[in-house]
């Protein structure tokens, strides 16, 4: 092992790899968010998430072979015990076809096309009952001990013979098992009509047999009694939770979004109609983005509307990652327990009794005064500060020669000046006290700083730099897969400085080589959203639009009025009257350009708002701080549709939702911003 | 000393702070090749030349003034560097794209009749390749395309006893169609020579000239050549423009990088010289062909390549590049057959 | 000697020239770009008077859509001035429904009286062009298919195309229900990367073998644009026996190149067509030599929907003939692509 290698060159380990590195890789972290177990218990779920939030990692936990992966290396299951054991199956929407539905017309009359949701149901319905009886005989026929005893599963060939010939008789299949006398034979029926329907999706055959187009299933039903029989027989035992994984739900409403002639939420519904069945005996689990879900969600053929504590529960991952008020939130112990691994596997030396290893390998974040003297050198200190020919000589002075020595105070002093002369003639006399230094300036001060080292970076023509743990967390905004690839970077960078093949994990790196990391990540992560589906380059551009407009705002504002106008905000009063502004803004969040909360601003008129921020890695390369803080900038519709159309962007116009039904808004509300919470 | 260069790298970054030089996209796809492919290159295989690294550290550093250091690295990402797999590469499309195709339309075979591939492989056995100097491996080009032909030919190696007749009767063989392959021309002298000597063989056999990289000037040269002879086609397979060039004269729209690298290079040229200026083929900051006359072309220009070929730097590549002396180190040192 | 497997591409012309087969079929499509029209303005009198097709595809709306309506309109009349009427003209949404073109591809193939089809796939959309070629290799009404495709005289410096869709695999070219623990997910470079850095966020490719498909010979410009886009998708290389060297307009030698990876079919294989033509074709012609279902390659992709209305300019010409290349993938009314024919 040469020690010159980058513990975190394969930014996606946890999604890529063997069941066995799995093991050694996934952090366990998340799962000590109790919130995450109910993932993995019975009860419908909708697991959201950004691309990288984890997501994909712990719906890997799912997988069969993943246990049987932590058994083989003697490695304990890192579940809790109320919930670890479980036996689950899935489809991926992208992968299996199911896509497809939409795409080929499923009789020759089809004129409204109901017709594909019902084949759709269909393929769903085979290819989930395909994929269980798959899990169970992963299980029951592997040859690491204590899988099946742990999980309860008892499936000799007799009783799965039984199983098959009870099951294929059942009115649920309309006779579309015939034929069926063993376990073997019954999978291989099901996996024979799946295939059928990829030869008709893939245009290898003109039209479905007849005996399928007799014999198409209603949502959920195989599923249902396939599980009900699996207990009947004994062969799964009675309180093994079955959970159901669907993958990929984000695309299907992209899929319906550009489909034509699909009326939005067609696919989604049939999903929902088979989370609406509530049924006991088995358990969905939705992978999905934040915001895929229509505000109005109705059941495939029926107008009632999902109540969410009844057929299901959001996990936002996000969410649960987030920093909130008062809490700095699970995600830097999670970042911590990501690195420890890495650094393990690459066979690193870990050092001993370290109370973070993020600290110990990246340090704390450098004062405003040792940042500061990146961007000033002492003989060009005095042009940090921007002086008006109006004021008084003993002002100009004091704050000149402040620069010289205390740059980031005299920049600060320059704004209280600025402020208080407006409202005072004794500013000037008291500027030699240093009042905004003082206790009764402390918070004045310290929602200035970020904004004061912004304007002294723009006004020495310098990029603002970053760098310890605590700016790699803050840049991270709660994304592992954004940590992962700032620390690729910087490790890239460490590793062409150094000589030797040392085993031991470097002690503060030095803060120019993670700038150097950072800013090459930041710059990846905005080149990546032209990457993004569904508008990924209007949105790369919107964010670059936004972020000159507020940049500007902020290097202007020489009285530092608005130290938080590294943000915008807009009323929902606003918001609700323009549902394609406020959906082209749902998809920034959603793809990871901006983070948005809700808040209450401060100006009462303005009514309950919402705020948006860069998404926190893009803010090197904007050259806008991370930190939140105080009032963002209050924007207006018309204001953002200049920014629209300075970025040529071409929003859709979409129809106002209708007025939410009474007694059930609060929770379709909540579906539409999971996780968000209030300040 | 990587330290001291790394940091000055990254203060260029920041002080770039709108952008508009690009210098951190310049980092990185500097840093991206050597990564997947500066190990490559043999003459800095060895132990006694370091890593790529500290090479560009140390090039970078001694160009002076912190203004004309960030022009060299600026220059450095505009490297175009040809591995051993982009050689191989060109090797086969050589053969099966302008080889084969010349074949074809040279005797208007059907290539879609049910005899098309007998037709060509009859061809085939009629034509003679051969190498112009030795730099291409005429071996590994047969070999790699799977060609049985025998014998082989190297034109330099035979120029101070060129005997047309002899050729004939030894080489040519009664073939009809003759293969000039070279593997990088700059401007194309040795080139030309064979295609003349070819050209004026008795036998009148139908020529092709296939480079495998050939540069602005050389092309020019070659299509002038081929426009004046009609038994001869001219099919290179990678041609390096004008524009990819740092040219002794300022082109319209060529790249800032350029334009500020130019004066750069020419003040740092005489440290290429060396102490002792005893530097037998300085042909100038441009590189080759700078300064000499040629018998048809007239007065030639340096070409200015930034190409970098995994075995070895052609002498048409800006020297600051390659040259080493007692006053410089250079970024991709290039072992000249020839006494420096 | 020949590559095994004799597979005659080159020049159109050269092709053409020398053959007696006529009265050729002809599927193509009008768009904003000039080399687009470059097969039916030149070989106008090869092509056969009413096996015609030609698709008029718009993209959605954009700040490029009022030029490429105007260019494509202009080219359309090209079509229209050499023999094409409204009746082989079919104008379709780029996005539209697979069975929709389906459907008209069986039309067409229905109709056909030619054994000899050309197919130019200059313009169509690779979404397009899979289908298409996929239907006409496998039908019986063809016995000799050339692909063509026509070199423009330049690119675009900008933005190629945007807008894309999320990963799908193309229409007809979906995977098996499971795939087997080895498999190679063979991928094309380009200049754009699409939706390409989110196939390794997604998890769909787990545990997939990545290769990449290095377009060259290229000049300095394209060789460093195609590894900026390598860049993109692996900021930190974590292996440099994964990339390997394709001439992007040799397709014979880029399908011998994925047959290669996969040790003839044997290794199952995820395809990825991003990057030139020559490349997605070769990919195209590798998926379809698949009977199998469980065999067959899933080819993934995403489809933009919006392209730049420059996005080439003129159509390049070489010794006085404009420059389009031809790669004869069926003759006699054999496969030269097929399984059979990887042993030769």
């Amino acid at each position: 092992m040469t020690f010159n290698s980058n513990p975190f060159v394969e930014l996606y380990m946890t999604e890529s790899i063997s069941a066995a590195k799995f093991v050694k890789l996934f952090s366990p972290a998340l799962l000590s968010e109790t919130d995450t177990h109910a993932l993995f218990q019975s009860g419908n779920v909708i697991l959201s998430g950004l691309q990288g939030s984890g997501k994909t990692a712990l719906l890997n936990l799912l997988r069969p072979e993943v246990l049987i992966a932590y058994r083989e290396a003697g490695v304990s299951w890192p579940l809790p015990p109320h919930c670890s054991k479980f036996i689950s199956a899935g489809i991926n929407l992208s992968k299996s076809s199911a896509m497809d539905f939409g795409e080929r017309p499923f009789d020759s009359s089809s004129v409204a096309g109901r017709n594909h949701l019902m084949y759709f149901t269909d393929f769903l319905n085979y290819w989930i009952v395909e994929d269980l009886l798959n899990s169970l005989e992963i299980i029951n026929t592997t040859h690491i001990p204590n899988v099946k005893d742990f999980l309860g599963i008892d499936g000799t060939t007799e009783r799965l013979d039984e199983f098959a010939r009870h099951l294929s008789r059942l009115p649920c299949w309309h006779g579309g098992l015939s034929d069926v006398d063993t376990f073997s034979s019954l999978r291989r029926s099901l996996v024979a009509r799946i295939y059928v329907y990829k030869d008709y999706l893939n245009y290898n055959i003109d039209e479905l047999p007849r005996e399928l187009r007799e014999s198409k299933t209603s949502a959920g039903d195989p599923i249902s009694y396939t599980v009900e029989a699996l207990r009947k027989f004994e062969i799964i035992p009675t309180e093994l939770p079955v959970l159901i994984r669907i993958d990929q739900f984000e695309d299907l409403m992209g899929l319906e979004a550009h489909a034509q002639g699909a009326r939005a939420g067609d696919f989604r519904k049939v999903i929902f109609k088979m989370l609406g069945r509530r049924d006991q005996r088995l358990s969905y689990r939705i992978g999905a983005r934040p915001y895929s879900l229509i505000p109005d969600m109705k059941m495939s053929g029926t107008e009632a509307s999902i109540e969410e504590l009844r057929n299901f529960k959001t996990v936002d991952i996000d969410g649960i990652l987030q920093r909130r008020e008062h809490s700095i939130g699970p995600f830097p112990q999670f970042a911590e327990d990501v690195v420890r691994r890495r650094l393990e596997d690459a066979g690193y030396v870990l050092p001993q009794r370290v109370k973070s290893l993020l600290k110990y390998i990246f340090g704390p974040k450098p004062t405003p005064e040792e940042r500061v003297n990146r961007y000033v050198r002492s003989a060009s200190a005095a042009s940090v500060i921007s002086i008006e020919h109006s004021w008084p000589t003993e002002v100009t002075r004091f704050l000149s020669e402040l620069a010289t020595v205390e740059p980031i105070s005299a920049k600060l002093g320059e704004a209280w000046y600025r402020q208080e002369s407006q409202r005072s003639s004794d500013a000037g006399a008291l500027i030699a006290d240093r009042p905004w230094e003082g206790p009764s300036k402390r918070w004045w001060k310290k929602e200035r700083v970020d904004h004061a080292l912004l304007q002294i970076a723009a006004t020495r023509h310098q990029k603002m730099t970053w760098s310890g743990a605590s700016d790699l967390i803050a840049l991270s905004g709660g994304n592992i897969l954004v940590f992962l690839n700032v620390c690729q970077l910087i490790w890239a960078e460490y590793l062409r400085r150094i000589y030797s093949n040392s085993a031991e994990v470097p002690h503060q790196i030095d803060s120019i080589v993670q700038d150097m990391g950072i800013q090459e990540a930041s710059a990846y992560w905005y080149r990546k959203m032209q990457a993004d589906a569904y508008g990924g380059d209007e949105r790369y551009r919107f964010v670059s639009t936004v972020a000159d407009q507020l940049r500007s705002r902020m290097r202007e504002d020489k009285n530092m009025s608005y130290p938080g106008a590294n943000g915008f905000s807009l009323s929902e009063r606003d918001l609700d009257k323009r549902p394609d502004i406020s959906h082209f803004l749902d998809n920034c969040f959603q793809y990871g350009a901006l983070s948005v909360q809700r808040h209450t601003p401060k100006t009462k008129s303005r009514g309950q708002s919402k705020k948006w921020y860069l998404f926190p890695i893009l803010s090197p390369y904007f050259q806008l701080p991370v930190v939140k803080t105080k009032e963002p900038f209050y924007a207006t519709v018309a204001i953002i549709e200049t920014w629209l159309q300075k970025s040529d962007v071409t929003i859709r116009a979409i129809a106002k939702p209708s007025a939410p039904k009474k007694g059930r808004d609060s929770l379709g509300t909540q579906l539409i911003f999971p996780g968000l919470g209030e300040e | 000393m990587n330290d001291e260069f790394r940091n000055l790298v990254a203060k260029w970054i920041n002080e770039d702070a709108s952008g508009t030089e690009n210098i951190a996209e310049a980092n990185y796809h500097i840093n991206y090749m050597d990564t997947h492919l500066y190990d490559e290159y043999i003459p800095t295989a060895g132990v006694q030349h370091p890593a790529f690294q500290t090479r560009l550290a140390k090039w970078v550093l001694a160009a002076g003034s912190e203004h004309d250091q960030k022009q060299l690295f600026k220059l450095a990402s505009k490297i175009f560097f040809v591995g051993e797999k982009e050689m191989t590469a060109l090797y086969y499309t050589a053969f099966s794209k302008h080889i084969l195709c010349w074949l074809a339309s040279s005797g208007a075979v059907d290539l879609l009749s049910n005899t098309a591939a007998d037709m060509m492989q009859a061809k085939l056995k009629n034509t003679l390749f051969t190498a112009v100097t030795d730099s291409l491996d005429i071996g590994k080009f047969l070999r790699l395309n799977n060609i049985q032909a025998d014998p082989r030919y190297i034109w330099k190696q035979g120029a101070s006893t060129w005997d047309g007749a002899q050729f004939e009767r030894d080489y040519l063989k009664g073939r009809t169609h003759v293969v000039l392959l070279e593997d990088f021309v700059g401007s194309g002298d040795q080139m030309l020579e064979a295609v003349i000597k070819c050209l004026q063989l008795p036998s009148q056999p139908l020529v092709l000239l296939c480079p495998l990289v050939i540069c602005w000037l050389g092309d020019k040269h070659a299509r002038e050549i081929a426009a004046a002879n009609p038994r001869m086609t001219y099919s290179p397979v990678l041609t390096i423009d004008k524009e990819a060039c740092l040219t002794e004269q300022p082109q319209a729209s060529e790249s800032h990088v350029f334009t500020h690298a130019r004066p750069v290079i020419a003040k740092l040229h005489p440290r290429l010289r060396g102490s002792t200026s005893d530097w037998q083929q300085d042909y100038g900051p441009h590189g080759f062909p700078g300064g000499r006359t040629h018998p048809i072309f007239g007065k030639l220009t340096g070409i200015g390549g930034l190409t970098v070929k995994y075995d070895n730097c052609p002498d048409n590549t800006l020297p600051i590049l390659h040259r080493k002396s007692d006053l410089w180190e250079p970024l991709f040192f290039r072992q000249s057959r020839l006494p420096e | 000697m020949i590559r095994r497997g004799f597979r005659p591409w080159g020049q159109l012309h050269a092709l053409l020239n020398n053959t007696l087969l006529t009265d050729w079929a002809f599927i193509g499509c009008a768009s904003m770009e000039e080399r687009s029209t470059a097969v039916v303005r030149d070989y106008r009198a090869r092509l056969s008077t009413e096996d015609r097709l030609c698709f008029q595809i718009r993209d959605y709306p954009s700040r490029h859509q009022a030029a490429a309506d105007l260019a494509t309109q202009a080219h359309r009349q090209v079509f229209e001035a050499c023999g094409f009427g409204n009746r082989h003209i079919l104008e379709f949404q780029i996005d539209e429904k697979a069975g929709v073109l389906n459907q008209s591809i069986d039309e067409f193939i229905g109709k056909c009286r030619s054994g000899n089809l050309i197919l130019d796939i200059t313009s169509l959309p690779k979404r397009y062009f899979f289908l298409i070629l996929k239907k006409v290799l496998k039908s019986p009404q063809f016995i000799n298919i050339l692909v063509t495709c026509g070199d423009p005289e330049t690119y675009s410096e900008g933005k190629l195309a945007e807008g894309h869709l999320a990963w799908a695999a193309l229409p007809g070219f979906n995977g098996p229900i499971r795939e087997p623990e080895k498999k190679k997910l063979v991928i094309g470079l380009g200049f754009e990367p699409l939706g390409l850095p989110e196939l390794y966020g997604t998890g769909l490719f787990t545990r997939s073998e990545v290769h990449f498909l290095l377009p060259f010979p290229a000049s300095p410009e394209k060789h460093r644009r195609n590894w900026d886009f390598l860049r993109q998708l692996i900021p930190v290389p974590t292996g440099t026996d994964i990339i390997h060297r394709v001439d992007a307009s040799n397709v014979p030698d880029s399908y011998l190149q994925i047959a290669k990876l996969t040790d003839n079919g044997a290794t199952f294989a995820q395809l990825a067509p991003f990057g030139p033509k020559g490349i997605s074709l070769a990919m195209c012609l590798y998926a379809c030599m698949f009977v199998e279902l469980d065999e067959l390659p899933g080819v993934y992709y995403t489809q933009p929907t919006i392209y730049n209305s420059e996005y080439s300019k003129g159509i390049k010409v070489i010794d006085g003939i404009p420059s389009i290349n031809a790669y004869a993938v069926k003759l006699a009314g054999a496969n030269l692509y097929g399984r059979d024919r990887l042993d030769d």
